[in-house]
């Protein structure tokens, strides 16, 4: 937690308000200042930042003190945009000290209001018992609708290694010039750091992220004059949230900064593997009995899926995962010692789990990964980003199969989906060092149900609902519902979320049949009570069976997407309709059967009569979790499709 | 330590001792208490839940009020984890304040299923601010703890101390029961015997058992079973339990016996910073120097309070209570509730035209037999009127003009704070057809099924001013990607375009051009097409017989669509059933269906009071959602006019 909190800090100090130098001075405004207006196109029309100047200076390194210097200027232009108005400067008590701090509100006719550090508001945001994160806060006096306002501050940073903040360079305003300059410690003149037995020169490394068309670097690390980098960036449109994508921080434009070693990515990723390396042959070097034993209890016959569950169900049933180490549960400095005291952190179970499987001779490696909802791995990033730990175990053809303890509830060899897709790093001796964890295939993760109603001459409908979820469909539907392996509690609230998802008038009497998370599946079934669903068209009944069925797919509407679009897995989602009528009906009219394929899925739908009886089916199948931009009209279509099918009527009338 | 180096054996031994015994407490401090497994023991499996994830067993409170004192408060609570980590029953999260509220001596205990027991680290102990959508700087702070790996069976429990100062320990309010079952609920409260303890209590009362003796007062519930989520339910806040205390001396300094009482406290520090200087005289005159009457003089400097000066609360120590003084707040340019309530007095005063800041509370209930300045959340003005009555201001809400109060805040209490108020009041309710909204549509239907349309949109008063919140600032587009997004669900592949907004004060114009490719259905040489494209904003829901909590609509207002068709050329409709109709207490629905001169008219007019309807009427409730999902799925079979005749 605490690291979260100091990255969220780090982060939020990004997104605050600089500009390095001696004294803090704001510049004076000038006509084209005035002159500044949002774009026609822009999506935000009340407030455009002219400027953002941002320095870190990490020259004053050597007496352990970097800072950290941000300088804004705002066009304000309507009253949504009066809200800028407002700022926050976060930092941590001790370490960091706010040095200066202007601001300024300039109005039309020339009157200004001033504000500085005595102005500022301090109060504490977040508090653990050896964290405290303090705010300083200010509003700016005299805001109108049509005014300019500055603020500018710098803060001095305690730090032996400095870590420059993120460079969050698109703002949920347009912002018209933007800079971050970095002035660098004196590590390029001869500074070096220990890596083995070797010393190497740190250099400044940077990595830009979704910004390439507008960022460009001005003063480069391999320029002349290395002592100082500069990014410009120009014109960024405001960063505007879409459904079904990542989170801000890894869809908008922003820049890592950081000192590491000039060698290659490849290289860091190399000894990264080969740290946690020592690591593992330091824990396990002492002979251990405990271990021993625990190798020869385990099977040595069998398939490899076996034995693979056989060495993962072991280090589970005996050894109790710890948080983090504290006073009450000490690092274990060796495998005897994890397996004597019967706990160990996520870390060190699953070091166990890879000695386990290469005892049984299975080409196991440790791995690490990280979900994609706390983070989008970037390669040319030489800084650990991962937070998860995992085995591999390669394959005959060549790829992996991974297996992570992390997750209490999920059985041996299942992961779950914010792992599907996204990069780990293996340790050992491998062809590729990063891979990645592949996706689950849509057919493995189904959720099927079936309605089986009799309809009576008015339209009222009874009859059974039966569904099944398997693969990610089945703990999706474990998340929704949280719960974890009750059977009594699942039956009760599945049946309130299927009167709620069916509009149904009761759902009586579901009964889970099958429910197991090894494989994961679910199968239910119910009796319902549908109320009177039928439409009535002068002597004609209406139905639209498909609206019954409570599925809920996404909607989108936007007509252009810039980011990516993300979904939670693939998958194949089926409704079956089957529907008895009364014998003083008959079917005057059906739907069409419609299908529409495309390179992101399908989506099918057949009405078949049989007897006094109809039968519909849909089906809508989506071939990834992960689709670029460029795949928008066709996603559209897709869903498009599906939506407009819940409206697909059958036409009753009185049997002639 | 420097005793261990000198080598003393007999302080070598004392230190030894010493380590001994902190060990031993330190063992014993890491078993729960007797009290938690005397909770678990006596209150567990006494309350069944279907679909709660946690049940809380004790909930025990033991209060302490003393003149001169702080009030003090020792909180017990056990929960059992039912599903899932337990949800936020299993977390502790209490507001504390570096000024008025503090915490002490914070303990838990997980009692895991299988036996073991762990004792809440500091580690997992987090104070965070509290994060508000508006700007909002305060110390009040969220204390959060929670254990982690919690499982179904866990046993979690807390004890900790609250202490209070200032009027925070004058009234107090506990929630008996959110949703989850509550086995045993228990407040004890000891106050010195010549003090005045009240209480009163919101959907608890026929649920808690009070008793009173030699000055320990108390209250206890038992055995109150699950809440369930239920659809159409009203907030929370009308769902809760709650109970309300106040202990105060019965006479003397700090008595506050009635809202009298409470006005004159009140006015102690919100008239002081009214009072108008020069600055605030000169900026009132230049402000109303172009207005005839008096009424137009109110009107604009209460504008320009709205208007010009921006929201910001500063609630840091007594900026919690006491408003900047006005000259502050206007060279400022911001300021909260009460501020800009204190800088419209001020303007208004510099005129000589009196009025008086008023109290209301817009999160919590108000409750008429306690009286307490703790009760109120926001501040608004209120101007005498000739029949002595008043007329209330909010000059915080940037959507309502002079002589409207915003929707929430119609029919709830207000105190004035006026020496002659002796009782609380209420607050006008707006009439529903304040909340007007009004959409009308001229709809061609195509030859081959697409529908192209120009849409108006009018929101009248309250919501104009709401509407014109809600669009300010957004470029064109974005409100023709909103427009989308509202009508996707209903309307497949729609698209709006040429959006455009006519703002004519009390009523705000939208209007854009709709189109939707496939608009009928085609079913075996049918087609059918909804005469409404529209819908209203909620679609409808199954609401259950056994209903346990009142039904609620929403909030108030109405609702008009209005769609003139023009058919494909040679087409018609056959209207069966040309109106359609549905009424509760709370509610009406009615839509009408005419054809004239080739012209096909749809017209629906839904009305909610914003009341809600007590849960034994569900059955009129239901009724009312069957015909609204009926309305929702009219379809009209087009043909051939010679097919119709």
């Amino acid at each position: 937690m605490k690291r979260t909190l100091v990255c969220l800090l780090l982060i939020s100090l990004a997104a605050a308000r600089a500009w390095a130098g001696g004294k803090l001075e704001l510049r004076p405004i000038d006509a084209d200042d005035w002159a500044v207006a949002a774009p026609a196109d822009c999506p935000v029309q009340d407030a455009v930042m002219i400027f953002e100047e941002v320095t870190n200076d990490d020259t004053q390194i050597h007496h352990d003190i970097q800072r950290y210097t941000l300088y804004r200027r705002i066009r304000i232009l309507g009253p949504e945009g009066v809200a800028q108005a407002e700022g926050t400067i976060p930092q941590l008590r001790k370490q960091q000290k706010l040095e200066a701090f202007v601001a300024r509100t300039t109005l039309r006719d020339g009157r200004e209001f001033k504000l500085d550090k005595g102005d500022l508001r301090k109060h504490e945001v977040v508090r653990s018992h050896d964290l405290t994160i303090e705010e300083q806060s200010f509003s700016l006096q005299g805001v109108t609708t049509d005014c300019i306002i500055d603020y500018a501050f710098r803060i001095r940073i305690k730090s032996s290694f400095p870590v420059p903040p993120p460079w969050e360079i698109q703002k949920e305003i347009p912002l018209l010039r933007n800079r971050y300059t970095w002035r660098l410690g004196p590590y390029l003149h001869g500074f070096t750091v220990a890596i083995g037995t070797k010393t190497r020169p740190l250099r400044p490394n940077y990595v830009l992220r979704n910004c390439a068309d507008w960022v460009r670097v001005e003063r480069h690390p391999d320029s002349g004059d290395p002592r100082e980098l500069l990014f410009t960036a120009t014109n960024l449109p405001p960063y505007v949230a879409e459904p079904f994508s990542f989170e801000k921080r890894m869809v908008s434009a922003n820049a890592f900064f950081y000192y590491g070693d000039d060698r290659s990515t490849h290289g860091f990723w190399d000894r990264q593997a080969e740290k946690s390396t020592r690591w593992i042959h330091a824990f396990f070097t002492r002979d251990s009995k405990r271990l021993d034993q625990v190798k020869a209890e385990l099977p040595r016959e069998g398939s490899r899926e076996e034995r693979v569950c056989a060495a993962y169900n072991w280090v589970r049933a005996h050894i109790r995962r710890v948080e983090q180490p504290k006073k009450a549960s000490k690092r274990n400095r060796s495998c005897e010692m994890m397996l004597q005291r019967g706990c160990g952190t996520t870390h060190e179970r699953q070091a166990l789990l890879w000695e386990l499987l290469r005892s049984l001779d299975l080409p196991a490696h440790l791995a690490f990964g990280l979900p994609r909802d706390q983070g989008v791995f970037v390669r040319d990033l030489k800084i650990w980003q991962f937070t998860t730990d995992l085995v591999a175990l390669e394959r005959d053809d060549g790829g992996f199969d991974f297996y992570s303890l992390e997750f209490d509830s999920y059985p041996c060899g299942q992961l779950p989906w914010t792992l599907e897709g996204t990069t780990a790093l293996l340790v050992g001796a491998v062809k590729q060092r990063l891979v990645t964890i592949p996706f689950s295939a849509p057919r493995a993760n189904t959720h099927r149900r079936t309605l089986s109603v009799a309809i009576d001459s008015e339209g009222h409908c009874r009859g059974h609902c039966s569904d099944r979820w398997s693969g990610q469909e089945y703990w999706a539907i474990r998340d929704t519902l949280g719960v974890t392996t009750d059977e009594e509690p699942l039956a009760a609230s599945l049946s309130n979320l299927l009167q709620r998802a069916l509009l149904a008038d009761a759902v009586d009497s579901l009964r889970i049949e099958k429910a197991s998370s090894d494989p994961p599946l679910l199968a239910t079934r119910a009796t319902l009570d549908l109320g009177n669903r039928g439409e009535e068209l002068g002597a004609r009944l209406l139905l639209r069976p498909l609206s019954w069925t409570g599925f809920r797919e996404p909607r989108l509407t936007a007509a252009h997407r810039v980011t990516p679009i993300v979904f939670d897995f693939a998958n194949v989602r089926t409704e079956i309709i089957q529907l008895q009528l009364p014998q003083n009906l008959e079917i005057e009219a059906l739907p069409a059967d419609t299908s529409v394929v495309n390179r992101v899925g399908s989506c099918q739908m057949i009405a078949r009569r049989v007897g006094n009886a109809v039968s519909l089916q849909r089906c809508l199948r989506l071939r990834r979790a992960f689709w670029p931009q460029s795949a928008y009209p066709d996603l559209q279509a897709l869903y498009s499709e599906f939506q407009r099918l819940s409206d697909a009527p059958i036409v009753l009338r009185e049997s002639s | 330590m420097r005793a261990w180096r000198r080598g003393s054996p007999l302080i070598s031994l004392r230190n030894l001792v010493k380590l001994l015994a902190l060990l031993e407490i330190s063992t014993s401090a890491a078993a729960a208490p007797g009290w938690v497994h005397d909770a678990i023991a006596d209150c567990r499996g006494r309350v069944t839940a279907e679909d709660a994830e946690w049940a809380v067993l004790l909930d025990a409170h033991r209060c302490r009020v003393a003149a001169g004192e702080p009030y003090r408060e020792r909180v017990r609570r056990v929960v059992e984890v039912l599903r899932g980590e337990g949800g936020e029953g299993a977390t502790l999260v209490e507001s504390v304040s570096s000024n008025w509220r503090h915490m002490r001596n914070l303990k838990g205990w997980h009692l895991r299923p299988a036996g073991s027991e762990e004792r809440l680290d500091k580690d997992w102990i987090v104070e965070f601010a509290v994060d508000r959508e508006v700007p909002m700087y305060t110390d009040t702070r969220f204390l959060v703890a929670k254990f982690p790996a919690l499982e179904p069976g866990s046993i979690v429990a807390f004890e900790y101390q609250l202490e209070c100062s200032g009027w925070a320990a004058d009234y107090h309010w506990f929630t008996v029961q959110k949703r989850a079952p509550v086995a045993e609920f228990r407040v004890e409260l000891e106050a010195p015997a010549d003090w005045q303890v009240r209480s009163s209590t919101w959907r608890a009362a026929d649920r808690l058992y009070a008793a009173a003796d030699h000055g320990h007062h108390y209250w206890v519930a038992e055995n109150l079973p699950e809440q369930p989520l239920e659809p159409l339910a009203p907030p929370p806040r009308f769902i809760y339990r709650e109970l309300y205390l106040t202990a105060s001396p019965k006479s003397g300094h700090g008595a506050l016996s009635s809202w009298q009482d409470v006005a004159r406290l009140s006015a102690g520090f919100l008239d002081p910073p009214a009072a108008p200087n020069a600055t605030v005289a000169a900026q009132a005159r230049a402000l109303v120097a172009e207005c005839a009457t008096q009424a137009e003089q109110i009107e604009t400097l209460a504008h320009f309070v709205r208007d010009k000066i921006r929201y910001v609360a500063v609630e840091i120590g007594a900026g919690s209570y006491t408003p900047r003084p006005a000259a502050e707040t206007l060279r400022n340019g911001y300021g909260d509730c009460k501020d800009k309530t204190t800088l419209l007095r001020a303007l208004l005063s510099a005129l000589g035209i009196p009025s008086r800041a008023a109290l209301v509370s817009v999160t919590r209930h108000v409750v008429e037999t306690l009286p307490s300045p703790v009760q109120f959340d926001h501040c608004i003005l209120a101007l005498p009127d000739v029949q002595r009555d008043w007329v209330y201001y909010d000059p915080t809400s940037p959507a309502t003009d002079f002589g409207q109060l915003p929707a929430p805040l119609g029919g709830g209490r207000v105190l004035v704070i006026d020496r002659g108020e002796t009782a609380l009041r209420r607050l006008p309710e707006p009439p529903v057809d304040a909340l007007l909204r009004r959409l009308e549509a001229t709809a061609t239907l195509a030859a081959d099924g697409g529908l192209e349309a120009t849409v108006c949109v009018s929101s009248f008063c309250l919501l104009a001013g709401e509407q014109r919140c809600a669009v300010r600032g957004a470029a064109a587009s974005v409100r023709e990607q909103e427009w989308q997004s509202r009508l996707a669900p209903h309307l497949s592949a729609a698209r709006v375009t040429q959006y455009s907004l006519i703002d004519c004060g009390d009523l705000l114009l939208e209007s854009f051009h709709l189109s939707v490719p496939a608009y009928v259905r085609r079913s075996a040489g049918l087609t059918l097409f909804h005469p409404n494209p529209f819908y209203g904003a909620e679609p409808p829901v199954a609401i259950g017989s056994e209903r346990q909590q009142p039904i609620w609509f929403g909030p108030p207002g109405v609702e008009e669509i209005t769609v003139d068709w023009q058919l494909p050329q040679g087409t018609g409709v056959e209207i069966h059933h040309p109106r359609r109709s549905a009424v509760c207490a709370v509610a009406e629905l009615q839509a009408d269906l005419e054809e004239e001169q080739g012209v096909l008219r749809f017209h629906s007019r839904q009305t909610r009071t914003g009341r809600m309807l007590d849960a034994a009427e569900s059955s009129a409730a239901r009724q009312f959602e069957i015909e609204r999902k009926r309305l929702r799925g009219w379809s009209l079979l087009l043909a051939p006019r010679s097919d119709l005749e």
